[in-house]
């Protein structure tokens, strides 16, 4: 958790928030769970998942067309 | 069912009733009973009876005004309409100036005759599932007072719950038409993404928002839809189709191959979510069970894009005025600021895949049924439960079950199928891309069996 506070102030600052102190255990939390959301799409073998080889993922977000 | 939609539209276009008085009627309806149910920031009575006597005279002078004739309506109060501000459930964005014209999807319901009477409670910039609004207070279920009405949407869904009007109109990005729909016990149909325009409407995450509605009937939302959807230039990710004819809600379903998730989608639910589309199940005979792969995975990339996305959505306000947020927004705003941008990047590229992989599944299938949430109504301010023996937070978990399936851009289908110690809860049917149209018949055939209906709440004030 150390590490990710310093990571999230860094962060901050190069995104110029400010951020109070009182208000940083809850983005620290909520960063924290996205770290881990994060890890779990990082752990999947994404070509694999459509069936269509290196190909996924080269197409626009969204577009269901 | 003359209170649904079709049915007020149909009195009206037959000059049965007056447009004006079925306006009068719903206004009546929200000032006598919204002070407890807190589903509407703004009601619009000048507006709703300009519109309702354009309504008659069209009538008088035997002028079709259109299918949803006279139909009172309201909406979310992230969509524009013209002269008021487009608060979005906070307190930042009601310092900008109102908006010069209506949404998109409100110009398209106007035109085919309903009458907005008035604007929705929702989740601070739509983040949230409960519509716990630190400004605008908490959206109370008409099922009971003390239960939120879900969210993000929860003043669309508790308005149609509380009778007030019978059209609302939401967003879902991760299931906040789905939610609502299931804790008020309404129907929520959350069509394709970009099939219905989000022209007009405040983002929450550009990549996931679908423009849905809310009504008590199935073909209260057939003939929405039917109005709704459709190619708009002005989109950016509008979807370039056709538009469709109206459903056949008679059809039924022979023919059609239904099947019910497993996996993921049978566990992390109380007892009673789960029952309640094995019950479905067993009534219609459906013994397949399909597994949607990666939904687990699917719903981490929906937080990831959905806090990122939002988040550089409001960074100017999250910069210049950060104590103005809701804090609960605020937190989850800044955290999506901070995350790298490879977590976003690969959840997009995740994205694409699950959303191909989804596209195969549903060519086996043609309609998937799932619980829309995992319990029915958590208590105002309830914080955390307990599901399987396991703590959760409350708020997030009520998308359990929503978020994988928004995250393909499917269209879903929330009916209402029981009512637990008085309290709904509902299953999603999901379809392929654009097949709205066979959720719509399969909804319509649970309705006729009375395996789907609008459940009843207490609303005195009616």
């Amino acid at each position: 958790m150390d590490e990710l506070d310093t990571y999230a102030r860094a962060a901050a600052r190069l995104a110029g928030l400010e951020i109070r102190d009182a208000w940083w255990p809850g983005v620290i939390g909520h960063l924290a769970v996205l770290c881990d959301n994060a890890a779990l799409v990082e752990a999947l073998d994404i070509p694999s998942i459509a069936g269509t080889g290196t190909g996924a993922g080269r197409t626009p977000a969204g577009g269901e067309t | 069912m003359t209170d649904d939609a079709v049915g007020i539209a149909g009195q009206v276009r037959a000059g049965a009733i007056s447009a004006v008085a079925v306006a009068e009627r719903a206004l009546g309806a929200i000032a006598a009973g919204d002070d407890v149910v807190n589903s509407f920031t703004g009601v619009l009575a000048g507006r709703a009876l300009a519109d309702a006597r354009r309504v008659d005279e069209l009538v008088a002078a035997g002028i079709d005004p259109g299918p949803l004739a006279g139909v009172p309506f309201a909406v979310k109060n992230l969509f524009d309409v013209a002269g008021e501000v487009t608060v979005a459930g906070s307190k930042i964005s009601a310092d900008d100036p109102p908006a010069s014209a209506d949404a998109e999807a409100v110009r398209r319901l106007s035109q085919a005759g309903a009458v907005l009477v008035g604007l929705l409670n929702m989740d601070e910039y739509a983040y949230g599932f409960t519509t716990e609004n630190a400004h605008y207070g908490a959206c109370h279920n008409p099922f009971d007072l003390t239960r939120v009405a879900g969210g993000s949407s929860g003043g669309s869904g508790a308005a149609v719950a509380a009778g007030f009007v019978p059209l609302t109109l939401g967003s879902d990005t991760n299931g906040s038409v789905r939610v609502p729909a299931a804790v008020c016990g309404v129907f929520g149909l959350k069509p394709t993404y970009g099939r219905v325009s989000c022209r007009g409407m405040l983002p929450f995450c550009d990549t996931l928002d679908v423009v849905g509605a809310l009504a008590p009937s199935v073909r209260d939302l057939a003939v929405s839809f039917a109005v709704l959807h459709g190619y708009d230039p002005d989109d950016p990710v509008s979807a370039d189709r056709p538009r469709e004819e109206a459903v056949d809600l008679g059809a039924g379903i022979d023919g059609l191959r239904l099947a019910v998730a497993d996996g993921y989608f049978a566990r992390g639910g109380s007892p009673e979510a789960l029952a309640a589309v094995s019950d479905l199940a067993d009534a219609l005979g459906v013994s397949e069970r399909i597994t949607i792969p990666h939904a687990r995975e699917a719903r981490a990339a929906a937080m990831v894009i959905t806090a990122t996305e939002g988040a550089q959505l409001h960074l100017a306000s999250l910069r210049s005025r950060p104590a103005d947020f809701d804090p609960m927004t605020r937190d989850r705003f800044l955290a999506g600021a901070l995350a790298p941008a490879r977590a976003y990047l690969q959840a997009q590229e995740f994205r694409v895949a699950f959303r191909e992989r989804m596209r195969a599944l549903l060519q086996t299938v043609d309609v998937i049924l799932a619980p829309a949430t995992p319990f029915p109504a958590p208590v105002v301010g309830q914080r955390e439960a307990i599901v399987d023996g396991a703590r959760v937070l409350t708020q997030p978990y009520l998308g359990v079950y929503t978020q994988p399936i928004s995250f393909a851009g499917l269209p879903v289908l929330s009916i209402p199928v029981t009512t637990v110690g008085g309290l709904p809860l509902g299953v999603q049917l999901i379809g392929g891309h654009f097949a709205e149209r066979t959720l719509l018949r399969v909804a319509a055939e649970l309705e006729e069996r009375g395996l789907a209906r609008m459940a009843s709440a207490v609303t005195p004030w009616r």
